[in-house]
């Protein structure tokens, strides 16, 4: 049998081929298992690296919050519009998972995007060319809102994906702008999008407020999900701290509203101003023109900085307050004196009153500070002596950082080298402060001598961890003053507004009391002098309401208005004052008080009726009635009928035939026009106010075509007039100036005689005018 | 009757049945665990669609096998049942190229409405059959190394399925039909000085028909996803998320499987990593999740299968049963060595299935009758020793 087995070579050649090669296959297997390395790599690890992914938690940056947790800063979510191109990332034709149809997404995508079809087109085009994986769209698709992200998704485009994207957002738009600042996603070198404070609150607390990205690391399978039975680690996302500020939302948006009205009506160069609350220091509100809208920064100019605290500014008269404050407070003060107003001499120096220097004879201190007289300082200081008046202009802060909690504070200048600069300083002139140190400086007087460091800041917390890093408290920053000598103060200033000679009569509240001292300053041009003009001065407001006990402080600036002829400086700053106080106020749920209101009466219609009837029925109700002729029958009526009057208020009937004039004094500017146009005669009225005088006495006949010179004046019983009886009706301040005052240099501007700080200046244009007026 | 199935059973060569048996119902178990995410995730099918689909194949598969191994191989060199393999394989080479459908790069699949059939698979056992039967005749007749008569004819044949293989373009099964057309003709009995002449002019005509083409369609020859293989065979690593992913990633599987694997079910690279785990790369799978006990099981087992069949040619008298018995195994050795040497980078990775393991309808179909004619050949060949 042995014999008969013919070996068969190929056979035998097929079978230790084949044995070789099962061999190696085996070989080579087992290797790769046990040494579990190829060309040196390390293939388990490699492995467990490919499945491992790691996920970035996003840390939400922190809010910014008003007292009352209401958000004025947060991280919203948007979404990131991505449109994969490539066909790797469809893995069944059926579930396309990548643009298909490039034509027809930039269609649909123009459409709900605000990029143009084009720019789209060739975004996916460019894309398709390189070979990318996806792309994104810029700007235009980037912070996509919900609703948006919804109405895309439900167009059912292939290969349309939304990434989440956090975006800072600002709900209230312009809102304490300077002092909240902005932030905005800044690109790393890695290319990753941070979000970064760049301005304010933002870029001060950015540290605080940016969170710490955690991170998830796990083992996926190719297609993302979890491997069963693998571990992951996560290291949780710290959100960034909320920043709860001492603003009040409300408060802030009333002022926002003020603001912008006065803004847009007078336009002036810079508006400042800040509210804080007396008792404690915390600031309730802060805001300043021009200003800008953080979402967009629409409105940022190169300005940056938050003037409430970094800009300075010479105050003008809202210092007499603590002028007075001081003499108060070391004896030296007794209203009933009396003084000889209009010029003061200092060795070779002279200041005079605001009214060029004619002041108004011999007065009462008290009616010096009503009429914001600059001589009666200049006395009260000569009684105190400079060193005393300086030991109060430093213990009420100024010359130094109020220490409020904001960076880049200026603290401002106290002239006090030579007599004239001291001299100047008791009214507010040449020495320099800074808004916020009027208010620290305003508080001693609100909080019966305290003084109350501001701050803006009341406690840094974060959400996730509940840990406080910052707590703040009111904090004393000294007492100036003593309780007595700070009601004695407001007593004074609260007579500002309501006195015949009031300063500050249109910053009469309706429900509440008010005081407050105006201020008109000078400022400095480019060219280091004084400017001139009727519009260049800084008129302000450093005020306080209910005046008994004060729950709000504020401090408005408005610097350059465009004033209408007919309208004050005091005006605008009013306007902001009143709103915001009346407001504001009633929404901290201040109980009104009980005004003294005037005796009202409303007017019927009294046409075709009798004359002397209806004389004698408004007379008794305690009008005055004036008739433009000797008929007897009432062809018309001012004010209409329907109106509602005020005791001692004019009414004018019109009558036919002869005209007797009445006695205009202190008829108001529209008053005056309404007889003019009742009575048809020819009234020429010359200057801003209420009428002091009248060309044909009273008691004269007149037909229509003589004149009449009607000579209007600012009004000496003004506070009785209420802001909404119109403009005319708005009285402010005193009359007349010197006409030098612009004249000299800034600096020795405040020495030099005649000089004039304070509200000089809405008079120095009245009087200018008058002047003209009467020339002509 | 009885009796007729009483001798078959005797005769029957049961370790070669029980590990045919074996490896198809091992890798139906692996098919099980490397499809099921795939099939979920990629198709969006149900986790047990391939499983089940393999468990249809199987049961077509054994029938056919059970009569492949009851029909007497000496029928294979009837003229008649030559050109009915013939016109079976050309009839499918035709029709692939008219009305066949790509199945992933080439146009390899005809669509027969209940099924898909690869004609390149045909081919590859129609031509051990059709070879084996030519050359016996030939071998009878004593002219086997008559060149012209008896070797010329079939080559030119051979030749011809070749480039209607390489036209789908299936160059993988190209190789493997020429190699197995090789291994037939080694085993045909003819002289080794003649084996050697034929060798060189066959490889002298591949080099003139290789080096024109190289030359004159050098863009279509050496596309960018050939030569990103070849590239990615020598250097896997370098380009690990393009042309090396799939090598690199069968690598991570056998590396993080280590010699004791994962446990079954346990493989991650079958989920999404490794491209169709139920296929080409099921034996990554299996070493992953059974470690060196995998590999061992399948390896041993196909080598008992190939080595079995060849040592029945070694000692067979019969050429015909050599050469059929050479031929199966070759075809079965030369399919699983291009598979694990894809697999572990000893060769360029070619899209070859790994014989009785791989999810494949025709494949499985077809190894079960290339299986049947072997069983059939081992028992004549078991009688034939009983008989001395």
């Amino acid at each position: 049998m042995k014999k008969k087995f013919r070996f068969q070579w190929g056979a035998f050649l097929l079978f230790m081929l084949f044995a070789g090669l099962f061999f190696l296959l085996f070989a080579r297997i087992v290797t790769i298992q046990a040494t579990g390395q190829v060309e040196g790599q390390e293939l388990a690890a490699k492995a467990a690296a490919k499945y491992s992914q790691e996920q970035v938690l996003k840390a939400e940056r922190g809010r910014i919050l008003d007292r009352n947790a209401e958000v004025i800063a947060e991280d919203t979510l948007t979404y990131k519009l991505v449109a994969v191109l490539s066909d790797s990332a469809t893995q069944k034709p059926s579930n396309p998972r990548h643009v298909i149809d490039i034509e027809k997404t930039a269609d649909v995508l123009s459409e709900h995007l605000t990029a143009s079809r084009e720019t789209i087109l060739k975004i996916l085009k460019n894309g398709v060319e390189k070979g990318l994986y996806q792309v994104e769209f810029g700007s235009a698709g980037r912070e996509i809102s919900h609703t948006k992200m919804k109405e895309l998704e439900e167009e059912g485009l292939p290969g349309i994906l939304f990434v989440n994207d956090l975006k800072r957002l600002y709900p209230n738009g312009a809102f304490a702008s300077h002092l909240i600042g902005f932030a905005m996603k800044e690109e790393l070198d890695g290319g990753q999008l941070v979000t970064k404070g760049k301005m304010g609150l933002e870029a001060i607390h950015d540290g605080v407020l940016t969170g710490k990205n955690g991170k998830m690391e796990f083992n996926t399978d190719k297609w993302g999900y979890l491997l069963p039975n693998s571990e992951s680690a996560v290291t949780p996302a710290v959100d960034g701290s909320d920043v709860q500020l001492t603003l009040d939302k409300t408060l802030e948006n009333f002022l926002e509203d003020a603001m912008s009205t006065v803004q847009k009506e007078y336009t002036p160069k810079r508006m400042i101003a800040v509210i804080a609350d007396p008792k404690t220091g915390e600031i309730l509100a802060m805001s300043q023109r021009p200003t800008f809208n953080p979402n967009t920064r629409e409105g940022l100019s190169d300005n940056w900085l938050n003037e409430s605290i970094e800009l300075t500014i010479e105050p003008g008269s809202p210092m007499k307050m603590f002028t007075v404050a001081s003499a108060i407070e070391e004896g030296k003060w007794d209203p009933d004196a009396t003084y000889k107003s209009g010029t003061y001499k200092l060795g070779p120096d002279v200041i005079g009153d605001h009214n060029s220097g004619r002041g108004w004879g011999t007065i009462t201190f008290l009616e010096g500070i009503q009429r914001s007289s600059n001589v009666s300082m200049a006395y009260l200081l000569e009684r105190m002596g400079k060193e005393n008046f300086l030991k109060y202009i430093d213990a009420f802060g100024f010359g130094e950082k109020t220490g409020i909690d904001l960076p880049h504070e200026a603290s401002g200048k106290i002239l006090d080298k030579y007599a004239s600069n001291v001299l100047t300083l008791t009214y507010g002139q040449g020495s320099t402060v800074t808004p916020i140190q009027l208010i620290q400086a305003a508080s001693a007087i609100a909080n019966d001598g305290v003084m109350m460091k501001p701050y803006v800041i009341d406690q840094i917390k974060n959400p996730d961890t509940g840990e406080v890093t910052l707590k703040s408290e009111p904090e004393e920053a000294g007492q100036p003053i003593s309780a007595e000598t700070a009601k004695e103060v407001r007593e004074i200033l609260a007579s500002t507004v309501t006195s015949e000679h009031g300063s500050a009569a249109g910053f009469a509240l309706q429900d509440y009391s008010s005081a407050g001292k105006t201020g008109t300053a000078q400022i400095p041009g480019e060219d280091g002098r004084y400017m001139t003009g009727r519009n260049n001065y800084l008129f302000s407001f450093l005020g306080m309401a209910p005046a008994e006990d004060p729950k709000l402080l504020i401090y408005i600036g408005v610097q350059q208005p465009n004033l209408p002829a007919n309208e004050y400086g005091s005006v605008p700053v009013s306007k902001i004052f009143t709103s915001v106080m009346e407001n504001g106020l009633k929404h901290m749920n201040i109980e009104p008080e009980d005004m003294e209101t005037a005796k009202t009466v409303e007017l019927d219609d009294y046409k075709d009726k009798s004359a002397k009837a209806v004389a004698k029925e408004l007379a008794g109700k305690g009008l005055n009635v004036v008739l433009t002729g000797s008929a007897s029958k009432v062809e018309g009526q001012y004010p209409a009928s329907g109106e509602v009057v005020l005791e001692n208020e004019t009414i004018i009937l019109k009558t036919s035939g002869t005209t007797v004039l009445p006695d205009f004094t202190g008829w108001s500017k529209r008053s005056v026009l309404a007889y003019q146009a009742l009575s048809g005669t020819s009234i020429q009225i010359v200057g801003q106010g209420f009428a002091v005088s009248q060309s044909l006495s009273k008691g004269s006949k007149v037909s229509q075509e003589d004149p009449v010179v009607i000579q209007l004046q600012t009004p000496e019983d003004s506070y009785k007039v209420r802001m909404k009886d119109g403009p005319e009706g708005v009285p402010s301040a005193e009359s007349d100036t010197t006409a030098d005052t612009t004249e000299a240099p800034a600096e020795e501007a405040a020495a030099s005689a005649g000089e004039a700080a304070g509200e000089a200046t809405e008079e120095t244009t009245e009087e200018q005018e008058s002047e003209v007026n009467t020339e002509e | 009757m009885k009796q007729y199935i009483k001798r078959y059973s005797k005769n029957l060569d049961y370790p070669l049945l029980l590990t045919y048996i074996a490896l198809s119902i091992f890798g139906l178990v692996m098919i099980y665990s490397a499809s099921m995410a795939w099939a979920v995730n990629v198709y969006g099918w149900e986790a047990d669609h391939f499983y089940k689909q393999q468990l249809v194949n199987l049961s077509l598969a054994f029938p056919v096998f059970i009569v492949s191994a009851l029909f007497p191989y000496k029928h294979f060199s009837n003229k008649g049942m030559m050109k009915l393999i013939l016109g079976v394989i050309f009839l499918g080479l035709v029709l692939v190229h008219l009305i066949g459908y790509a199945g992933g790069g080439a146009k390899s699949w005809i669509n027969l409405g209940f099924a898909s059939v690869q004609p390149s698979e045909v081919a590859k056992v129609g031509i051990i059959l059709y070879l084996s039967g030519v050359f016996a005749n030939k071998n009878r007749k004593g002219m086997i190394n008559n060149f012209n008569e008896s070797i010329a004819p079939p080559v030119i044949v051979l030749t011809l399925v070749l480039f209607f293989v390489f036209l789908e373009p299936d160059l993988g099964s190209m190789i493997i039909i020429g190699a197995v057309g090789l291994c037939v003709m080694l085993a045909s009995g003819i002289r080794f000085k003649l084996y050697l002449k034929l060798s060189s002019i066959v490889l002298a005509g591949a080099a003139l028909f290789i080096l024109p083409m190289i030359f004159f369609a050098q863009d279509k020859v050496f596309t960018e996803k050939r030569l990103g293989r070849l590239d990615a065979f020598f250097n896997p690593f370098e380009d690990e998320l393009g042309f090396g992913m799939q090598i690199v990633n069968g690598y991570l599987a056998i590396g993080s499987g280590g010699l004791s694997g994962l446990g079954l079910g346990q493989s991650v690279q079958k989920l999404g990593y490794l491209p169709e785990p139920h296929t080409d790369f099921i034996m990554s799978v299996i070493a992953e999740e059974l470690g060196v006990f995998g590999v061992a099981f399948v390896l041993v087992g196909l080598a008992f299968i190939v080595l079995r069949g060849l040592s029945i040619a070694m000692t067979t008298k019969d050429p015909l049963a050599r050469m059929l018995a050479a031929g199966v195994a070759s075809m079965i050795g030369i399919q699983t060595f291009v598979n694990l040497g894809g697999l572990t980078g000893i060769i360029p990775l070619t899209g070859v299935t790994l014989p009785f393991i791989s999810y494949g309808g025709t494949s499985v179909i077809l190894l079960s009758l290339a299986m049947g004619v072997l069983m059939n050949v081992s028992m004549f060949h078991k009688v034939e020793k009983l008989k001395k």
